[in-house]
Order: C-alpha cells, then structure tokens, then sequence
C-alpha cells in the first residue's frame, strides 16, 4: 500500500506522542530497575485522613528534617524548592537521616543514600523548626481492597516501605513490608 | 444552513408581492444553495460528537480503570492515540473535513488523558501546569504535522489551561507563564496562518485577553495594562483609519479591530474596578472615558464593524447603568432609583434606534460610493 503524506504525518504523531507516554513509564521502570534499594519505616499520618480513593498517605521518619540539620545556602525563591536528604542504613536493616543539603552533595560516605526532595518556601511553612519534606513516595496507589488492610497495619507501627533510589535521588515505592514480610511489591510496567 | 433558511422565507415573499420575477428568485435560490455547504450544523455537530464520545469513553474507562491492570490501560491509551490519528490521516486522505478534525480532536483529548493517568499509575511526581505544558506541546506538533485547524484551536485552550494551572502550584517555575504564553502566541498566530485556522484567531485573541487579566491579577502591576491599551487602541485605530492596510496586512482587519477595541475596553474596566477602592470621582473619570471610546467605536468604525458596534451598544448600555448606579443610586430611594433606571433605559433605547438608523445609512452610502 502506498502510504500518502496524511498517513505519514498521522504515524509520526502517534509515534511522537506514545513516545513521551512510554517515557513517563520508562522513568518509572528504570528508578525500579537500577536504583538503590532503601527500606524506611512508616509512620501513620494524620488519622482520620489516612485513606483518601484507594491510596494510603505514607510518612517517614525524613518526611520532616530539622531546620538547624540543613546544610548550604537556602535558596531564595518561594514556592517548592529542592533539598537533598542523605540517609544510612542502621543496625535493624531500616535507613535512618544521616544529613541533609540544600545543594546536591557530592562527598557522602560509601553506602549512604543521597534522595532529592522538596519542601515549600514560605514564611509559614516551617513549624516547630522543622521542614516538611515530599520525596514523591507519600502516596501509593494500591489495588482495590488493599487500603483499609495497609491502614490498620500502619497503626501498628509494623509497615515498612522499599524505595528505589537512582543516582539522581528520585525516589519511587518498590515494595511493603509488614513486619519482614512482603506484603505488596509493585511491578515495573 | 440558518441564515439560508430565513433567506428563502424572504425570497418567497419577495417572489409573492412581485418585488422580483420568478427567474431572479430562481437564481437567488440557487446561489444560497451553492453557498456554505462545507460550513454549517453538520460540522457543529460532528465536533461536539466526537467531544461527547470522548467524554464517554474517559468515563468508560474511569468507571472500569480498577479492574484493568496497569499494562491494559496504558495500551487502552495508546489505542485512542494511534486510532485517532491514523483514522483521522485516513479520514483526511479521502477528503473528509469534519470527522478526520473529530477524530484528530479525540486523539488529543486521548494524549492529556493519557499523561495524567500515567502520571498518577506510576507515581509520578509532578504538577498540574507542567502536564498541561507536555499536553499543549504535543498538540501544537500534531497540529503543525497534520495542518488541522481544529487542533490549532485545541492546543490554545490547552494553552488556557496551562495559564489557569500556573496560577495555582508553589514552585520556582511558577510564574514561567509570563514569557511563555506570550511566546506561544506567537507560535499560534504562525500556526493559524500556516494552517489558515481561521476560528483559532478567536480563541488566541480571547487567551491573550486572559493573560493580560491573570498577570495584572496574580502579579499586581499596571505596566501590562498600560500596554494593553495601547495596543489595543492601536489595533482599533487602525482598523477604523487604515482597515484597507490592516486587512492586507493580517487578512483579519475587522476581527483584530474588534479585538483591539474590546482589550482597550477590558483595561479601561480593570482601572475602573481597581479605582473602585479609592473613591468616586476617578472612578467617574474613567467611565466618562469608556462611554467616549464607545462613542468613537461607533462613530469611526460602527457603519462597517458589526462586531464594535454591538459591542459598543453593550458597553454603553452596562457603563450608563453603572454610572448612575455608582453615582446617584446611593443618593435615591428605591422607587427614585427604579424610575430613573427606567427613563435612562428609555433614553439608550431612543440612542441606539437612531444610531442604528445613521449608521445603515453611512454603510448603505459607502457601498454605493465603491
């Protein structure tokens, strides 16, 4: 079949546009593929808004960092700015805060994990001298029926979190863990 | 289709009461018939089609999205995309006009769809403005490629919610849109000549509009507005003045004039409104000066512009009532303040029907005069 200039230029976007959608996968599947694994304790958030749809909110013990812990110059601007959380594995297995940098550091100790994070610039934003920091793993999307499961566990205290880490400190949510045991691991595709 | 309908109710009577020999009705007829059948209901129609089933088929899936597991969605997904181009190319190959732009417009729809649900399957960080920017780009390309004025059209909405976005998220890259929109437009006013989307002029013109609004509103400076006027008095001007230059110039001499005259006008409301604050004689001022631009609209440009001079009715009419509101509404009772409404409505009703009157008048004397 011959293929006419209207076909061509219909293939080309189609390709064009399913490309950028297969990158957002990819950037997915690759933080899982190659990144560091991390396992950090979860802490419940907020009680009575725990489950909000079918995705648990997870905090960590990173998800608020002191403000005399910080390191280098703050930026300026307001609005969302970057802040680089190093952590190290302790004793029981889990990762602990080691230190954290508003510049991405390049000295860490061998075997610490530098993750990049986000905390908001504002006058109000700081209370009781500590920043809130998002990391892109405090939500997790699970299939249906698994919420209120995971909820209860998160009470007790018992529910840990494996999170790929790459090289650039993106993080994503590799797997749940309940007490050791694996509870949810999440495909790459 | 409407307008030919009345047409031939008229050309009946005509025919009826012997104002015209049944040869020259015949003929009329027959030239309303070779007219805008390309453009009318059916092409309305099938653009709102293809929207309705875009909207069922993403509450389709929404309803099902549970079920599915994350590699089926994401195909469901890319078969919206490569359907809705390549059937839309298909479609276009053979000559059709109205469903190759419905089933490009659902491929669109299918690649913001896609980027927010991606985002959220694969836990993606991200906000709202950057999606709505990825959205606008691929449409822009899709457009550009496929030379369809629909999707010129789709990606300056996009580009609508892109703005509309930027104003909410707390990041650096905030307030990106103030250079970034501008700069589209200029993209868009190529991509509209290039593909000669003629309804996308509308759309462009009213997201300029828009931006003007959000960047005095969310930045609080004035220097945008001082230049908004300018521009658009300059554009109003122009079309009044030298409509031959700017149409030869732009091929939308009348549109941009009536653009322009609306964006002086917009301005001049957004200082009324901030004067509001600061007391009554400013704001007296500055409604004197919209009721005399309304005034000039219709005197320099109301015989050929039909756009200006309804809009200059409009504003007329609103800013009066406003006046008198602002002015001795606060002063009278109720009853007084019915009454003089009442004798002011009068009054701009007596205006406009002798408006009307000189104004046909001048454009029937300026069509015998060419």
């Amino acid at each position: 079949m011959k293929i006419n200039r209207f076909l061509l230029a219909g293939i080309v976007v189609a390709l064009l546009q399913s490309g950028v959608l297969y990158a957002m996968v990819e950037k997915h599947a690759t933080v899982l593929r190659h990144g560091t694994r991390i396992t950090l304790a979860t802490e419940p958030v907020d009680p009575r808004d725990l489950l909000r749809g079918e995705y648990v909110r997870l905090g960590y013990g990173i998800s608020s960092v002191g403000t005399d812990k910080v390191t280098g110059n703050k930026p300026e601007t307001t609005g969302l700015i970057d802040i680089y959380v190093t952590v190290k594995e302790g004793a029981d297995g889990r990762w602990n805060f080691a230190s954290a940098s508003w510049q991405k550091r390049t000295d860490i100790a061998a075997g610490d994990v530098q993750l990049h994070g986000r905390t908001l610039n504002h006058s109000y934003a700081v209370t009781n001298d500590v920043y809130a920091v998002q990391y892109g793993v405090e939500r997790y999307y699970l299939p249906e029926g698994w919420g209120q499961t995971v909820e209860k566990m998160q009470g007790e205290h018992a529910v840990d979190a494996v999170i790929a880490v790459s090289k650039t400190g993106d993080a994503q949510i590799s797997a749940l863990k309940y007490n050791g045991r694996l509870l949810y691991q999440e495909p790459a595709y | 289709m409407i307008i030919g309908f009345t047409l031939r109710k008229h050309i009946a009577r005509w025919q009826r009461d012997g104002l015209i020999d049944d040869a020259t009705a015949e003929r009329l007829r027959k030239d309303i018939a070779g007219q805008g059948v390309s453009f009318g209901l059916g092409n309305v129609l099938a653009i709102l089609g293809a929207i309705l089933l875009g909207a069922a088929l993403l509450s389709l899936i929404a309803a099902n999205w549970e079920a599915m597991p994350r590699l089926v969605r994401v195909g469901l997904i890319f078969a919206v995309l490569w359907c809705g181009y390549l059937g839309g190319a298909w479609r276009a190959s053979r000559g059709d006009k109205i469903f190759s732009e419905a089933l490009y417009l659902i491929a669109a729809i299918g690649f913001g769809a896609g980027i927010a649900f991606v985002g959220q399957m694969y836990h993606l960080s991200g906000d709202m403005a950057s999606a709505a920017l990825w959205w606008t780009g691929g449409t822009v390309i899709a457009a550009l490629l496929l030379r369809s004025p629909t999707l010129v059209s789709t990606s300056i909405v996009i580009a609508g919610i892109y703005l509309a976005a930027s104003v909410e998220p707390d990041n650096a890259s905030r307030l990106t849109y103030v250079w970034l929109v501008p700069v589209f437009s200029v993209m868009a006013a190529g991509l509209i000549w290039y593909v000669k989307a003629d309804a996308a002029r509308h759309f462009l013109a009213v997201l300029l509009l828009v931006f003007v609004c959000v960047v005095h509103f969310d930045l609080d400076v004035s220097v945008i507005l001082w230049l908004s006027l300018a521009a658009g008095l300059g554009l109003f001007l122009l079309d009044a003045l030298r409509s031959p230059v700017l149409d030869d110039l732009t091929g939308w001499g009348i549109g941009l004039g009536a653009y322009g005259f609306l964006a002086a006008h917009m301005v001049l409301m957004i200082f009324q409104f901030d004067d509001h604050g600061f007391g009554r004689t400013r704001e007296v001022t500055t409604g004197f000066a919209i009721l005399a631009l309304a005034i000039a609209g219709l005197a320099l440009s109301g015989h050929r512009n039909l756009a200006i001079r309804w809009s200059a009715y409009a504003i007329f009419c609103v800013e009066v009532l406003y006046l008198a509101f602002e002015t001795i509404g606060t002063m009278i009772g109720t009853a007084g303040f019915f009454l003089t409404v009442g004798v002011l409505v009068l009054l701009l009703a007596v205006f406009v029907i002798r408006m009307e009157r000189r104004l046909q008048k001048k454009s029937l004397l300026k069509s015998v005069a060419l």
